[in-house]
């Protein structure tokens, strides 16, 4: 008999290990979590390899929100977005060009941003950190494009750590997917192709559920 | 070829060798740059939130094989092979 019931266990630990697609953490039902930054620490950037040159993009204009229920990550909406006039690349002119009507258009577009759609292949890293396909619409230079994000999110019950940070559960996502320029109709013969039409993105940011 | 063109040529080559090894050393870049992006140190919290060190562009010059290494090299190349002319046809007058 003793040894049905610890089968019974252990079968009953392995299927929620298995099965659960939430955070285990004190915080319980739906959470909306701010991405505003007072101190400029959330950034977004692009990275380009070509033979010629590696170019990387920074921002720390990373803007945005997202709703999910903590016991449920599939369950994740929201809208993360920068501004394309922040985007530094180290060199003044090359930003210029950057934010330019051939390139980016900050004057048409100001923004680029991700929609969050739904979210697929979720793994339990930590019990309150997870591994997540990320699908959404993608949208820059006025074009929108569905890419998958690979994305690991964690979270943080508040603590005299975290509220160093901000009130509130914080969560950390860091995410990576990849663009093709020409799908954005955004020309990479402009710059004599010293920019590769497959563009890495990433997204490094903190956010809080006290807002 | 006379001592003297031997001496240009040597001179030349050791130049161009010297600002191979200095492009290399500086980080093999193709462009020059005016600066990199450098990693700043990261909090724990920052850590526990999985979060990547935050980046920062600090101003460093980095040597590039276009314009300066291949620029300096086309120049040493020029100078060299005028003086290499001039001391032949020197060579050839004294003759």
């Amino acid at each position: 008999m003793k040894a049905v019931i610890n089968s019974f266990v252990i079968v009953f630990v392995t299927a929620v290990t298995i099965f659960s697609q939430g955070f285990e953490v004190k915080a319980s039902g739906e959470q909306t979590f701010s991405f505003t930054d007072k101190y400029g620490r959330n950034q977004a950037s692009f990275f380009s390899t070509t033979p010629l040159e590696d170019i990387t993009g920074i921002t720390n204009d990373v803007k945005g929100s997202v709703t999910f229920d903590v016991s449920n990550f599939s369950t994740l909406k929201g809208k993360i977005s920068i501004s394309v006039a922040s985007l530094k690349t180290g060199i003044d002119l090359r930003d210029e060009h950057l934010r330019s009507a051939n390139w980016l258009d900050a004057e048409s577009y100001p923004e680029v941003f991700f929609e969050i759609k739904s979210v697929n292949d979720i793994q339990v890293v930590e019990p309150n950190k997870l591994r997540a396909a990320v699908t959404g619409d993608f949208t820059a230079h006025g074009v929108t494009k569905e890419v998958v994000a690979d994305a690991t999110v964690t979270y943080l019950d508040e603590s005299e750590d975290t509220k160093k940070r901000a009130p509130g559960d914080l969560i950390g996502v860091q995410a990576k997917f990849n663009i093709i320029l020409s799908d954005f109709d955004v020309d990479n013969m402009v710059l004599g192709q010293k920019v590769s039409d497959e563009i890495e993105i990433s997204v490094n940011i903190a956010g809080s559920n006290s807002n | 070829m006379n001592s003297k063109q031997k001496i240009i040529l040597l001179i030349g080559f050791i130049l161009i060798l010297a600002s191979a090894i200095a492009w290399i050393a500086s980080g093999g870049e193709v462009l020059s740059k005016d600066g990199v992006w450098v990693e700043k140190e990261q909090s724990d919290l920052d850590k526990l939130l999985g979060l990547e060190p935050e980046k920062e562009f600090r101003e460093q010059f980095t040597l590039g094989l276009i314009p300066h290494t291949l620029g300096f090299a086309g120049i040493i190349v020029v100078i060299s092979g005028i003086l290499f002319f001039i001391l032949k046809t020197k060579k050839l007058k004294e003759k």
